[in-house]
């Protein structure tokens, strides 16, 4: 009590200390077992693992958080069983928000890949279904159309009237500095946006409400002919290729479902510059290179494209130019006309 | 580690520190500390110990040479030489050829060593110091990187160390640890919640890129970087100050309310006091001080402002940032307050602390010429073309910030910190420490070895 009564921080906060290490001792093997792979008892006190699984919402006494699960559904990779899986599932959402994809197809755009099938029909879908998942199943379907080849073409601003642009703080910056696409296309992005949470991480803000919907309930109530997206980035650090490919494909055969019509844009992950990729372990441009040549192949070239605006930003060694971002990751806001000047000359239009 | 706020700094290295230097003997005490402090070195920079180490023989040399000697002046001259051309020669290697040629908090221990050199000359070191007092005041790790400046008459001020000191009780010992404990928390609680937030804004006005931010938001800039520098270097001195406590030296005050001074000269006797002061006892006092004619004042001033924006770094930004607190100071002297009306003085002064000094500071943040230029012509948008700016850039930034940029404004108020000096010991007080503390220490787990805490995009 005397010692208490002396120095009471210094007790208190060793008994906290105490408490915390043995609560995180209790749960170091099961709720915390993904925080403690990392750790050093050399380096930091036990209970900074605890603290690490609640900045992720993982509390002693509310078990395990959804993101955990989430990753774990994609450890197994893109070996064609699982992916199948994930698209199977898709398919029983799909039933289930069948009506709104009846508003999506009323848009004016001509439809490209099924464009006779004007009905609200299970086939409508399970052609987008097969189209995003994989393009040679997808020319099982051709009609003459489908043999159609389209390349890029330069257009004007008008044509992002009716674009949407999904991404991270990259494409939050595209807003903020092009003004010419922030005047007229929507733009569905968050810093930290991963392709893991694009979908149903509620942040859109509602007029005139306090809640946020998702991605997923956006896409349902509005339609868009055109959808780029540039995610990737912030996930450099989670899983592999393969899961992130897997994800990857998960969310454009759902986009692909709820925008049957909507000519979608994979955009290829910027790269960080060379003093980011030399040192960082994560952060470099050879994953991301390989991130890129994966989410390459999701495109058909007949309604989902691939383009890789790096072109526009990179030096000659593949490193995004020094001069163009002050943090090596992002572009100053000056630099974002580069990559508006480069959506401008690659785009697609059908007739 | 050898930052405070690091994991490993606040629950491995330093209670095991502390535990064993009260479990040596009393007189023993100081090569626990010399010891102690040379693995925090050797961790922070182990290629550069062997610096450390021959500078501190050589200046235990000089020192008995000095005390002894006839040629006492010569002897003196020779050794500030020598340590004066060691760190310009190491800042000049740390900026043309590699920053890591710098050895760690070398501007720190090289102005202590002069210091010390110069108080042995001047009879001001009574008792002759033995070999592990000089290298143990040099080597403190709760000093060697960034200070402060203690004096050695601040280290021979310890009443747990030393061979005259009998057994210390455990009573003495818990509260000298429980006092230094609580400054320490709020020195953590400063760097950790206030300047590392103010950083990530900082560094967010970077990432746009100086020649597209709008006017309101570069001057938030100016105000974020200058906080952000504040209670960084003011939080660091009082866990530095912390720990000294902890192990029974004084409480060095490195920061006294700078943002309450009348005038910039007022400022510089609050920001980083013991840097000021240092510069005023070995520097303009020597050269005559302000007991010689104007324009020897003039001068006096000119070199102690030109030599501390060097100390601060050999870049241009550094010299021009060094040459404008002179000009503010010099016309302060010589016009605010002897020509001006008293309560015309008093206002300009207060626009000097106000404006003058966070303009300051940007020039002291941004080391290129066209940069600071780019930034400038933002503040001012008279002149300069802007390119890509976003007019409503710093309603997110307020958005996202406001709460950091407020609580850093709200503890300017000088009559905060007192309450909290005056009332430390109180229980209420107690409980908010704790909780800060919990929550700084919330905040370093996820950012400690967590590579992407400030890197989300």
């Amino acid at each position: 009590m005397k010692l208490l009564k002396n120095c009471p921080l210094l007790v208190a906060t060793a008994v906290v200390s105490i408490i915390l290490s043995c609560v995180t001792f209790v749960f170091r093997d099961s709720i915390y077992s993904d925080y403690t792979v990392d750790y050093d008892s050399a380096k930091a006190p036990l209970f900074s693992v605890m603290m690490k699984g609640m900045a992720d919402g993982v509390y002693p006494w509310n078990g395990v958080a959804d993101i955990r699960t989430i990753d774990e559904k994609y450890v197994s990779g893109k070996d064609n069983e699982s992916l199948q899986d994930v698209q199977a599932d898709n398919g029983i959402v799909e039933g289930e928000t069948e009506t709104d994809n009846n508003a999506a197809q009323q848009s004016d755009i001509p439809v490209v890949s099924s464009s006779e099938d004007q009905d609200i029909s299970e086939e409508a879908d399970v052609s987008g279904n097969d189209i995003s998942g994989n393009s040679e199943e997808g020319t099982e379907e051709g009609t003459e159309e489908e043999t159609e080849t389209y390349e890029f073409c330069e257009v004007t601003d008008d044509y992002f009237e009716d674009a949407l642009f999904i991404g991270d703080s990259r494409t939050v910056g595209l807003s903020e500095y092009v003004e010419a696409l922030d005047s007229r296309a929507t733009f569905y992005a968050k810093v930290s946006l991963t392709i893991y949470t694009v979908m149903d991480k509620p942040f859109l803000k509602i007029e005139g409400s306090k809640t946020k919907k998702t991605v997923e309930e956006a896409l349902s109530e509005n339609s868009f002919s055109k959808i780029y997206i540039m995610l990737g980035l912030n996930e450099m650090g989670t899983g592999n290729v393969d899961t992130f490919y897997a994800k990857y494909a998960e969310v454009i055969s759902r986009i692909r479902e709820l925008q049957p019509d909507a000519i979608i844009y994979i955009q290829g992950i910027m790269h960080v510059t060379a003093d980011k990729s030399d040192k960082d372990k994560y952060f470099n441009n050879t994953n991301i290179n390989e991130r890129n040549a994966a989410i390459a192949t999701l495109a058909n070239n007949q309604d989902i494209f691939y383009l890789d605006m790096n072109e526009a930003v990179d030096d000659e060694n593949g490193n995004l130019l020094k001069e163009l971002s002050f943090d090596d990751v992002h572009l100053r806001a000056s630099s974002y006309e580069r990559w508006h000047q480069y959506l401008l000359q690659h785009a697609i239009v059908k007739e | 580690m050898i930052n405070f706020s690091d994991l490993t700094f606040i629950f491995r290295f330093l209670p095991v520190f502390v535990i064993a230097f009260y479990l040596t003997p009393a007189s023993y005490r100081k090569w626990t500390l010399l010891v102690g402090s040379l693995f925090f070195y050797g961790v922070g920079d182990i290629r550069m110990l062997p610096v450390l180490v021959g500078a501190v023989i050589v200046n235990y040399l000089f020192s008995r040479a000095i005390r002894g000697a006839d040629k006492k002046k010569l002897l003196l001259a020779f050794v500030v030489c020598i340590d004066a051309l060691m760190l310009v020669e190491f800042k000049i290697l740390g900026q043309v050829v590699d920053n890591s040629l710098m050895p760690l908090g070398v501007s720190f221990f090289v102005f202590k060593m002069i210091s010390f050199q110069a108080d042995t000359y001047m009879d001001k070191i009574k008792e002759e110091p033995t070999f592990a007092d000089v290298a143990a005041y040099f080597c403190m790790f709760p000093q060697i990187v960034s200070g402060p400046i203690m004096r050695f008459s601040g280290y021979e001020d310890n009443d747990v160390m030393g061979k005259d000191v009998g057994k210390t009780e455990l009573k003495e010992i818990l509260s000298n640890i429980e006092d230094g404990l609580r400054f320490f928390v709020l020195g953590l609680f400063f760097k950790v919640m206030i300047a590392d937030h103010l950083a990530m804004l900082w560094n967010d006005i970077g990432t746009i890129g100086y020649e597209s931010l709008s006017t309101p938001l570069a001057w938030i800039g100016a105000a974020t970087y200058s906080m952000q520098l504040y209670y960084d270097f003011w939080g660091y001195s009082l866990m530095a100050a912390g720990i000294g406590v902890m192990l029974g030296f004084p409480f060095v005050v490195n920061f006294d309310q700078p943002y309450a001074a009348k005038s910039v000269s007022d400022f510089y006797r609050r920001w980083h006091a013991t840097l000021g002061s240092w510069f005023r006892d070995y520097i303009y006092i020597p050269l005559g001080g302000s007991k010689v004619k104007a324009p020897r004042i003039v001068l006096n001033l000119l070199v102690v402002w030109l030599i501390t924006g060097f100390w601060h770094g050999i870049t241009l930004n550094y010299i021009l940032w060094g040459l404008i607190l002179f000009v503010i100071i010099v016309s302060e002297r010589f016009i605010v307050f002897k020509l001006l009306p008293k309560w015309l003085g008093t206002i300009v002064g207060k626009f000097h602390v106000f404006v003058l000094i966070p303009l300051t500071w940007v020039i002291f943040a941004i080391p290129g010429m066209s940069m600071l230029g780019d930034y400038f012509s933002r503040l001012f948008p008279f002149f300069g073309e802007a390119v890509a700016v976003n007019n409503n850039d710093y309603i997110k930034n307020l958005g996202i910030y406001g709460a950091f940029l407020a609580m850093g404004l709200i503890l300017l108020i000088p009559g905060i910190y007192q309450l909290f000096e005056r009332n430390r010991k109180k229980p209420v007080v107690t409980i908010i420490l704790l909780i800060v503390f919990w929550i700084c220490v919330y905040s370093l787990s996820n950012s400690a070895g967590n590579p992407f805490m400030y890197f989300k995009f």
